[in-house]
């Protein structure tokens, strides 16, 4: 937990449910969530690279976007991510689109 | 999480038998401590001590996506009720029902429990119960898009009014809803069999029953004559649980008015565990994990979509999953 905000930085939106929680010591796998956390944001940064936008961490508990001008919106949640994406690049996201993420490095 | 107010929502077409089925249930073995939030005072009547009316009252937000809307009703009427419910001297309700009116769309109370952090936190939606009589059902669900839509969002099917003599075969009835929504749990409720019990039972009525009693017993649905279309996604054993929260997240928030419904059985490099996971057009719900020996299943998703084509959400979720990242994966530790 960061001791001077008092987050725990596990985070409550679905995607952070991932692994069952320890109702009375939630935060007992506290560097699973980050471990998580830190893949997640090496992928959204993969995905985002494609309207050229950019994510970090902040104070693990919100993702901080920033386009190439440095102008940057917070994403309090992964749902909070595509919108402020999509303003600060002007550009939609859809993955359904086959030539979308079409310089990513696949596996 | 255990500790919230289990919720079931009760939906189904005008003159469906909804207050019925749930009057039967208050008045049975079992019915004992559940609240009630209706929208509608219907023909029935329902005489319960724990009622709350919630006059119907959309409010659209955003760009009037029907899930993106708060239904302000529903969020009052839950907060009275576990306000109620915890209060000195109360014995805690054992469940609550929500019966929504004849036309409403299940989407938005859906959406606003999902939205909402402090509903997330004390209530947890288990079921949404559509409710078709077996007489006018099958034309409803021909001619009426909310009709399509009440069950496309739902989890279990519950057939009334079998035992009319204008009634239709209720294997038909199940035939014709899960066109819409493959997995879909259908009951009859004049079989000796049914019981109202373990229909709002929060453990069977959560991931038990999707997961062993036929709920997630999903089949591929071919052509249909109908604008809601649904299939099933084979997935592999075991899929990163990061690539795929960022894709079904990209997903829902692009084309979430298409998607009715999703959900799915899945194994992630998260926990051991498998994962129910369960939304409904832009709203996703906590995953629920399967506690106790994993019966090795095939994990799947279950889509129920409108005009959204199959193999370009597989080829998505594909391209997504094989996205290669530096970093060592997560591993269970």
């Amino acid at each position: 937990m960061c001791e001077v905000c008092a987050i725990f930085g596990a985070g409550e939106h679905w995607s952070d449910f991932g692994r069952l929680r320890d109702e009375r010591y939630p935060f007992d796998g506290i560097q699973h969530y980050r471990d998580e956390r830190k893949r997640r944001i090496q992928l959204l940064n993969l995905v985002l690279k494609e309207v050229e936008v950019s994510c970090e961490d902040w104070d693990g508990e919100a993702l901080m976007l920033y386009d190439k001008a440095g102008r940057s919106k917070i994403a309090l949640t992964l749902n909070d991510v595509w919108p402020a994406a999509e303003a600060l690049s002007g550009r939609c996201i859809d993955p359904l689109d086959p030539s979308f993420m079409p310089g990513a490095d696949f596996v | 999480m255990s500790d919230r107010l289990p919720l079931f929502v009760v939906t189904g077409f005008l003159g469906s038998g909804k207050t019925t089925l749930v009057q039967r249930f208050l008045r049975g073995p079992g019915g004992q401590g559940t609240g009630v939030v209706v929208n509608e005072f219907g023909e029935t009547g329902l005489d319960h001590q724990l009622m709350v009316h919630a006059a119907e009252n959309v409010e659209l937000i955003g760009d009037g996506c029907m899930c993106c809307a708060r239904r302000a009703d529903v969020g009052r009427a839950l907060y009275d009720l576990v306000r109620l419910s915890r209060g000195a001297g109360q014995r805690r309700f054992a469940r609550t029902i929500i019966e929504t009116s004849g036309l409403a769309d299940p989407a938005p109370i859906v959406g606003t429990i999902a939205r909402d952090p402090w509903l997330r936190q004390h209530v947890e939606l288990v079921s949404v119960i559509a409710v078709i009589d077996a007489v006018a059902g099958l034309r409803n669900l021909r001619d009426f898009e909310e009709a399509r839509r009440q069950v496309a969002i739902s989890d279990a099917l519950v057939v009334t009014k079998t035992d009319l003599r204008a009634s239709v075969d209720p294997l038909d009835i199940g035939r014709a809803a899960r066109r819409i929504a493959p997995d879909l749990a259908a009951h009859d409720a004049q079989d000796p069999d049914f019981s109202l019990v373990r229909l709002f039972d929060r453990t069977d009525g959560a991931a038990a029953t999707r997961h062993r009693g036929g709920l997630f017993a999903a089949t591929e649905v071919g052509e249909h004559d109908i604008a809601v279309g649904s299939f099933t996604l084979s997935l592999p054993d075991r899929i990163d649980w990061p690539a795929f929260t960022l894709w079904l997240s990209a997903l829902l928030h692009r084309h979430g008015d298409q998607i009715l419904r999703v959900k799915g059985l899945i194994r992630t490099s998260a926990g051991a565990n498998p994962v129910v996971i369960h939304g409904v057009q832009h709203s996703m719900h906590p995953p629920v994990h399967l506690l106790g020996p994993d019966d090795g299943q095939k994990a799947f998703l279950v889509f129920i979509t409108r005009e959204l084509d199959r193999r370009r959400i597989e080829d998505s979720l594909t391209r997504f999953l094989k996205l290669n990242c530096s970093s060592a994966r997560v591993t269970d530790r």
